[in-house]
């Protein structure tokens, strides 16, 4: 009797067990399809870089980071293309869910696209949908702006809210926040993470809360002196990742204060359009020229980005822009950095 | 006291002593009361900026928080400055000896150890004082009012509305905002006569300008915050009056700019007049510590 009672126990629980795993993979499934197919792929490539979760770094171990992130060699390609997938997302709930595993297990690329998402959707969220702290739906966000002259934000709106409105409503403090991952990805070397993480150590000592110090809440950020965001440029030019060579553009302000405004408005155009010949993505719907088509410069209907450059090489004086990209391809192919003018 | 001593060996930067003493001293209660304006033509690191202040108050004799202004670098600081009378048993004679400096920034905290890093640091510190940017990177429009459609006053404003405003503002203008490298500063002027600096943060994002968090004044010239509250000077004590004057020529623009510093009822205020190949171009005022 008592053998009988444990058998039908037995086949209860895993009867159960069965009906939960089946349901919750069809709902997996349904709704999180790249999520799943970014999963199997990073099990596939097996858990890449570093190891270790979450952990909680102390302002000296990370400050140490800086220093050791720049000694770590380039970015060996991974199985997984982060890269692609994030630009892919149209949903970036079903992103996160998908590179969380990878991330937590300590693949930097993971951790840096991690970090894009949530922090896109956290600007963007604070940016469109709750201006002056007042909560906006889709369309009063678009109402809203509808009000100014300029270009037209209708699209901008709608493409943040498209990706961003399940991450903004269901958020799980269990993905950890966009610093954190930021941090993480800094301190194994990812290119773009330190190219970013240079950026905020250099705006710090300028800005005093608002959006800035938002997104700077790391040690490293904190802590790091200019001598130490010079040395993470440096590495990751030294990657030639061609997203961080676009990057450089936005810091030359920093990494050269004594040129001329002039000349360094030239420069950026010039490492602007270096990365885009070296597969920067530089389309008409690129994020980059879709935000600097928001700003008041003079885009035109379908003008990709790499026209877009080439038609503003003249305005700002530059008639050889192929001549000064070729030489700047020439130095990076070389490797010679301190030919580059950015210190480090 | 070795390193001290060492400073005050160090060979003095060239100094324009445009200071003019002011009210009266009470050392024992408030150590810092006195402001006074130094200008160092070759000041360039922290360091050079305490030796000027080291060296002004040797004349001084008291403890002063002196403004440093540098010369052509953009660059200015604030040097705590403060020593003691040493009584010369054999000579029967009282020395002042300088025993405190410390460059420090707008808030009263001490400058990096990281010279890039204090340098930048120094360039906040200057912008407070003449409002725009004078390094030689100083981009080409510095100033640019709010337009109408957009907030009309400082107070109450959002960044998330300005930052777009301000690209109005630049197009209105001719100008392409991506001239303004990320790290640039801009003087915005609103309809009710209040200001603020706005940094230049990204060229993709949808923020590319936000408020500093540090410079914003009302019609009056006084620091405000972002709800239009009054802010303290930091160090404020007197009674006295007096003024001095400074002069440079800007790089680049052909530019003029004269800075006064007037220190009555008991607070620091500061005019810059700007001027670009002799036509007035821009003024400005502000409080500073004093």
């Amino acid at each position: 009797m008592t053998v009988a009672r444990i058998a039908i126990a037995g086949l209860t629980v895993g009867l159960v067990g069965l009906g939960l795993w089946y349901g919750l993979g069809q709902r997996t499934t349904s709704q999180n399809a790249p999520a799943i197919a970014l999963l199997a792929a990073h099990e596939r490539a097996g858990s890449a870089s570093t190891a270790g979760g979450i952990r909680g770094a102390s302002a000296t171990k990370s400050r140490a980071k800086v220093a050791m992130s720049r000694a770590i060699t380039p970015a060996v390609p991974t199985a997984v293309d982060y890269r692609e997938a994030f630009r892919a997302a149209t949903d970036y709930r079903s992103f996160v869910l998908g590179v969380l595993p990878a991330a937590r297990s300590g693949d930097r690329d993971a951790q840096y696209y991690l970090y894009a998402a949530l922090n896109y959707c956290d600007e963007t969220y604070r940016f469109y949908f709750r201006p002056r702290g007042k909560a906006l739906s889709l369309d009063e966000a678009i109402k809203d702006r509808s009000y100014y002259p300029g270009p037209s934000m209708t699209e901008a709106i709608k493409r943040a809210y498209l990706r961003c409105h399940e991450v903004n409503e269901t958020k799980n403090p269990l993905w950890g926040t966009a610093s954190e991952w930021l941090s993480k990805a800094t301190d194994a070397g990812q290119p773009l993470a330190q190219m970013q993480t240079a950026g905020l150590i250099f705006l710090r000592p300028h800005v005093q809360g608002g959006i800035v110090a938002a997104e700077s809440q790391t040690p490293t950020i904190q802590e790091g002196t200019y001598t130490d965001a010079r040395s993470l440029v440096r590495a990751a030019v030294e990657t030639k990742d061609p997203e961080a060579l676009f990057d450089v553009a936005g810091l030359l302000g920093f990494l050269k204060p004594k040129e001329p405004n002039e000349q360094l408005i030239q420069d950026a155009i010039t490492w602007q359009y270096v990365a885009c010949l070296r597969g920067f993505d530089c389309g008409v719907n690129a994020e980059w020229h879709l935000q600097f088509c928001l700003n008041g410069s003079n885009c035109l209907p379908d003008e990709t980005g790499v026209d877009y450059l080439r038609r503003m090489a003249p305005q700002k004086h530059i008639i050889d822009l192929e001549a000064r990209a070729s030489e700047l391809n020439e130095k990076i192919d070389a490797g010679a950095w301190d030919e580059l003018g950015l210190g480090g | 006291m070795i390193i001290l001593v060492g400073l005050l060996r160090a060979a003095p930067p060239a100094i324009t002593n445009a200071g003019e003493k002011i009210g009266q001293v009470n050392q024992e209660q408030r150590p810092f009361r006195w402001s006074r304006v130094l200008v160092c033509s070759t000041c360039e690191t922290p360091i050079d900026f305490r030796n000027a202040a080291i060296t002004a108050n040797y004349t001084d004799q008291l403890p002063v928080t002196y403004v440093v202004v540098g010369d052509s670098t953009g660059m200015s600081s604030y040097v705590q400055v403060s020593g003691y009378w040493f009584y010369d048993p054999y000579s029967y004679n009282q020395y002042w000896t300088v025993n405190y400096a410390m460059p420090v920034d707008q808030n009263g905290l001490a400058l990096s150890s990281d010279l890039p890093t204090a340098q930048a640091q120094m360039s906040v510190v200057d912008v407070g004082l003449f409002g725009f940017t004078r390094g030689p990177n100083s981009p080409k429009v510095a100033t640019v009012q709010m337009p109408p459609d957009y907030d009309g006053s400082f107070i109450g404003s959002a960044d998330e509305f300005d930052s777009p405003g301000i690209g109005r503002a630049l197009a209105l203008l001719g100008v392409d905002p991506s001239d303004f490298p990320v790290g640039s500063k801009l003087l915005v002027t609103y309809a009710d006569g209040t200001k603020a600096v706005f940094q230049k943060v990204s060229m993709t994002s949808s923020y590319q300008s936000a408020w500093d968090g540090i410079h914003a004044w009302n019609a009056n010239g006084q620091p405000i915050d972002r709800s239009g509250n009054v802010l303290a000077n930091s160090n404020t004590y007197g009674g006295a009056s007096g003024s001095t004057t400074y002069e440079e020529t800007l790089d680049g623009a052909g530019a003029a700019a004269a800075l006064w510093f007037i220190y009555e009822n008991e607070q620091c205020t500061t005019t810059t007049n700007l001027s670009i190949n002799g036509v007035p171009d821009a003024s400005f005022s502000g409080y500073v510590p004093c």
